[in-house]
């Protein structure tokens, strides 16, 4: 498990490491999309996350609040 | 969240595709779209493993995944620019292969593989009929080789290791594998290179597992020890963003 509980704190260095063009060690960025199966695409004619090959991908995660 | 539909209207046709994940059940998730006008593609992660996978730990969050398919950003959704966004366009589709014609499904299927050699020979097959998505194959080729040869200018040998393997097996016999070989051989024979990449795989290690308290101090001395052995170098740019990142471990 990837060492992220801290990740609001971790706001403005993320920011920054997003600015420059390089990764912030151990924080995901850099790394490939883990495969994943999502289900249930809506509002797309996309299927699976495979389907956006090629594209830039925005993921959102969302819960109610 | 109404930034992201702007975002989605601004840069859908420049190849960004936003997508909405949850773990929520679909009858309140349909209700919360219509409330919240999500105009937006939304997809669901029943079990967590894409949440978990990228590290995000919280709600909501959102990753940036630029068109070579890199995490290029980890953040807070709201705090996703334009100018973010359009960082992580560069090569990418303006049409998304679920978009392509039918008789293309070939080409899609080698897309969706990774298989960049393949996708442009099937393309070919059919003449100048699609030659506005051959031509956009084209330029992704172009642009993620070109991406490859900034990361080497730049001598940052992780990065060049990690897209250069890949990139070479998408690019099969394409001529512009002869250059991808070509920067991964400097990488192999350069003892300079090779000694970068080994004190960057060391800080990516340090940071790949929870780090307990007891070891902050040690992380810390070999951080800077690496910043010393390294400087002015890719290396000492990631251990300087490690210990911006012990600090704020440290702080929490």
């Amino acid at each position: 498990m990837r060492n992220l509980s801290f990740l609001p704190l971790l706001a403005p260095a993320l920011a920054l490491a997003a600015a420059a063009p390089f990764a912030l060690p151990g924080s995901g960025v850099g790394d490939p999309l883990p495969e994943a199966e999502l289900e249930g695409f809506t509002q797309t004619g996309a299927t699976t996350l495979s389907d956006y090959a090629g594209r830039a991908i925005l993921i959102e995660f969302f819960a109610f609040w | 969240m109404p930034h992201l539909n702007e975002l989605q209207e601004k840069f859908g046709d420049k190849g960004l595709s936003i997508v909405g994940v949850t773990s929520e059940g679909s009858g309140p998730t349909e209700k919360w779209v219509e409330e919240h006008s999500m105009k937006y593609a939304y997809a669901y992660d029943k079990s967590k493993a894409l949440f978990h996978g990228v590290g995000a730990s919280g709600y909501p969050s959102a990753i940036l995944v630029d068109a070579s398919g890199n995490i290029a950003y980890l953040g807070h959704p709201g705090s996703i620019t334009a100018e973010i966004v359009q960082g992580a366009l560069a090569g990418a589709l303006a049409t998304p292969i679920y978009e392509w014609p039918k008789e293309l499904s070939g080409a899609a299927k080698d897309m969706r593989k990774g298989d960049l050699a393949g996708a442009l020979e099937e393309l070919g097959k059919f003449g100048e009929t699609h030659a506005d998505i051959t031509a956009a194959v084209t330029a992704m080729v172009k642009s993620r080789v070109a991406q490859l040869e900034k990361a080497r200018d730049a001598g940052d040998w992780l990065r060049v290791e990690n897209a250069g393997e890949t990139l070479l097996k998408g690019l099969g016999k394409l001529e512009e594998a002869t250059t991808v070989k070509g920067i991964l051989d400097t990488l192999a024979k350069d003892k300079g290179a090779q000694a970068v990449l080994k004190a960057q795989k060391k800080v990516e290690k340090m940071f790949a597992d929870d780090i307990k308290k007891s070891q902050f101090d040690r992380c810390e001395k070999d951080l800077h020890k690496i910043c010393e052995e390294h400087a002015g170098t890719a290396a000492e740019r990631d251990a300087k963003a490690g210990l911006e990142r012990l600090k704020a471990l440290r702080a929490s």
